[in-house]
């Protein structure tokens, strides 16, 4: 690529973030939007800070029901009854963190600490829910652990006093057994695996209509005219817009992804995919970019016109509400807006849990749109020398 | 340095330039004069290679058209409309433009500063544009087109709203920069600047030249005679003569002065000889 190309990119970047308005409008609105939709959209089985696991009872004895009722009592975990293939699909399904079974002869093993078969407890954790698993982990022993003592001094020498817990120290008396169960989501693990793809379409509208808008404050402001008397091409000046848009477009989804998945949980399946997917929509929007700035001849024209264009686009593509509530024709009917495509590219990766065959056709359909509106928008363009 | 060949341009019914021709030499400052509307800035335009020619060449240091980018690194532009990013501080106006020359590292460095220190502006460098005055702007405007050192500068207008001190420090660099070799086309309303400055200046109406010649040359063909204006006790009279002193000597003999004021032919009138006084739009 030629140095001028990137020249002008950077200084059309800088430009943008000195303008506070445009700023906010890329930066801080759509990590605001992603935010505010992932709470109001939030469910409690989805929230991350519960930890929820599934019980199977599968020894049904009074041991058994006493120590579903002491984690029960606890307040620390959220419990639910389940078969053993219940709960694992539920892991499995990323609602729940872990299922925990009792296993048969858990009452008879209690009553009797001698035996070698010591009472067994299973796990089952989902390795992607590293933190919450431990947590489980740890749980579940200490209450087993609390269990055990309570029971067995009871038999042997009624009320012990506190001191003799540390007796009873590195001594673990059950058996704990831990499977870990990958997750195959069907569906988003949470609402910001929704409010997130959204949030970021908003970012990357605002991205297209700020640097459409810039290049036609360059035609107004007669710094377009110094840019044609440089010694660089026409084709340098348009790449480097185009290269100003593309990179911020790419910075802006790949740095509020980050952000999501560090603070929000947003976990893609296929990061990857999604790597791919935020070039073929940054792609998509650098043509409707240069398509925008020919709407109009002024700054003012073309930011009513474009945005007008960009919220139609939205609206129609589920950037305002998600496209599953919208009735069946109307689902349709959105494939014509490139916002549909590009929060499908994304949910695809994220949580829709798409093959690459299945992702090529969003990422091509992007690409496509991209090269059209820019051919379009490259031939409409009106340079100085024109008038 | 510079050949125009027959330029032409229309935009629509009007014709904005019409045939115009001329070359200027390396070390010659060439004023472009003219009233509102005779066509110097698209003039300018087309030699900078942003206005495509209906008709006509422009050749500039031999190389060709300015339509080439290579050309057009050997040239400099302060258009008529400020053009500059008003979000950035002067200095990093000078340093982008000064990059799509091609310049980077010292050389851009060196360029930058003495560009600002040229138009007076150093201590301002770090101030957004759009905090400048309106001579600044001006004066920025016309960094910007020096930055990359080209031997062919174009200057339209570039002293509008510049107070007298910048102004004869302009003056006396744009002089040094003709003393360097450089060719510079000027176009100004200012007739003094004008006589001040250039070497021979082009007096243009709807699109082509009605004189073009040496500032002296261009007063004695079309200056007129001198005026001696003498104020008696009984009023003032004005008369024309080509030889003054003996004018007032006769005058002198007739009566009693009050004042006496010799007027002679310059530039000025020599515009409004050629142009006529008639308002322009
Ligand atoms: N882009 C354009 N479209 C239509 N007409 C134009 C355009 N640019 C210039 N003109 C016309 O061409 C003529 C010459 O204009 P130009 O700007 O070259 O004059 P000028 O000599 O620079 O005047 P001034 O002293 O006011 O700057 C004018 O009649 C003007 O209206
Ligand atoms: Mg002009």
């Amino acid at each position: 690529m030629r140095k001028v190309v990137t020249t002008i990119a950077v200084n059309d970047i800088r430009l943008l973030l000195r303008d506070k308005g445009g700023a906010f409008v890329t930066f801080v609105f759509p990590l605001a939007y992603c935010i505010f939709f992932g709470l109001i959209f939030a469910t409690h089985n989805t929230s991350p800070r519960a930890i929820d696991i599934v019980i199977v009872d599968e020894d049904h004895n009074q041991q058994s029901e006493e120590f579903v009722e002491l984690l029960k009592q606890s307040g620390a975990v959220e419990l639910k009854m389940a078969s053993r293939e219940q709960a694992m699909e539920q892991v499995r399904r990323g609602n729940h963190a872990a299922y925990v079974v009792i296993t048969e002869g858990f009452g008879k093993a209690s009553q009797n600490v001698r035996t070698d078969d010591r009472p067994k407890i299973e796990i089952g954790l989902d390795p992607s829910r590293k933190a919450e698993s431990e947590v489980v982990k740890g749980l579940i022993s200490k209450y087993a652990f609390e269990f055990f003592y309570s029971h067995i001094n009871k038999r042997l020498v009624g009320d012990v006093p506190d001191n003799q817990h540390e007796a009873w120290s590195g001594f673990t008396p059950v058996e704990i057994e831990t499977t870990e169960i990958v997750q195959t989501r069907t569906g988003p693990s949470s609402s910001y695996d929704i409010s997130f793809p959204q949030g970021i379409i908003w970012g990357v509208l605002g991205c297209c209509a700020s640097f459409g808008i810039s290049l036609v404050n360059e035609r107004t402001t007669g710094t377009l005219s110094r840019l044609l008397v440089a010694p660089i091409t026409r084709t340098d000046i348009l790449a480097g817009k185009a290269l100003a848009c593309f990179s911020s477009t790419l910075l802006l989804g790949t740095v509020l992804f980050v952000v999501g998945m560090v603070a929000f949980n947003v976990n893609p399946q296929a990061p990857f995919h999604l790597a791919i997917s935020l070039l073929a929509i940054s792609t998509a929007f650098v043509g409707i970019m240069m398509f925008i700035s020919i709407l109009g001849k002024t700054e003012r024209a073309v930011s009513g016109i474009g945005w007008a264009v960009l919220l139609s686009m939205a609206m129609l593509g589920g950037g305002m509400v998600p496209r599953f509530f919208m009735p069946h024709w109307m689902q349709t009917l959105s494939t014509i807006s490139p916002v549909s495509w590009a929060i499908l590219a994304m949910e695809g990766a994220v949580w829709r849990g798409f093959s690459t065959s299945e992702m090529l056709l969003p990422w091509s359909v992007l690409a496509g749109v991209g090269l059209l509106f820019f051919v379009i928008g490259v031939r409409g363009f009106s340079w100085p020398d024109k008038g | 340095m510079l050949k125009v060949c027959q330029l032409c341009k229309r935009f629509g019914s009007i014709l904005a330039v019409d045939s115009l021709s001329f070359d200027a030499q390396p070390g010659e400052i060439l004023g472009l004069l003219g009233p509102n509307g005779a066509g110097k800035t698209t003039s300018i335009n087309m030699i900078a290679g942003l206005l495509h020619a209906d008709a006509g060449e422009v050749d500039v240091g031999g190389l060709g058209s300015p339509t080439r980018s290579e050309v057009r690194r050997k040239i400099g532009i302060a258009p008529q409309a400020l053009a500059l990013y008003d979000a950035l501080t002067g200095e990093e106006n000078l340093r982008f433009f000064g990059r799509l020359a091609g310049l980077s590292g010292k050389a851009l460095r060196d360029r930058v500063s003495w560009s600002l220190d040229f138009v007076l502006l150093t201590d301002r460098k770090h101030d957004r544009v759009k905090t400048y005055s309106g001579g600044m702007k001006r004066r920025i405007n016309l960094a910007a087109a020096l930055v990359h050192d080209p031997p062919l500068l174009l200057l339209d207008e570039p002293t509008v709203g510049v107070d007298p001190q910048s102004r004869n420090a302009l003056f006396e660099n744009v002089l040094a920069m003709k003393a360097q070799g450089r060719t510079v086309i000027y176009t100004t309303h200012y007739m003094e600047e004008a006589e001040k400055l250039c070497d021979r200046v082009g007096i243009m109406d709807h699109g082509a030249f009605l004189a073009f010649d040496t500032v002296a040359r261009l007063i004695e063909a079309y200056g007129g005679h001198s005026m001696v204006t003498v104020e008696r006790q009984n009023g003032r009279v004005q008369i024309e003569s080509d030889d003054p002193l003996a004018e007032c000597v006769r005058l002198q003999k007739e009566g009693e002065i009050l004042s006496l004021r010799v007027d002679q032919p310059n530039l000025e009138r020599v515009f409004l000889n050629l142009t006529g006084r008639a308002m322009r739009d």
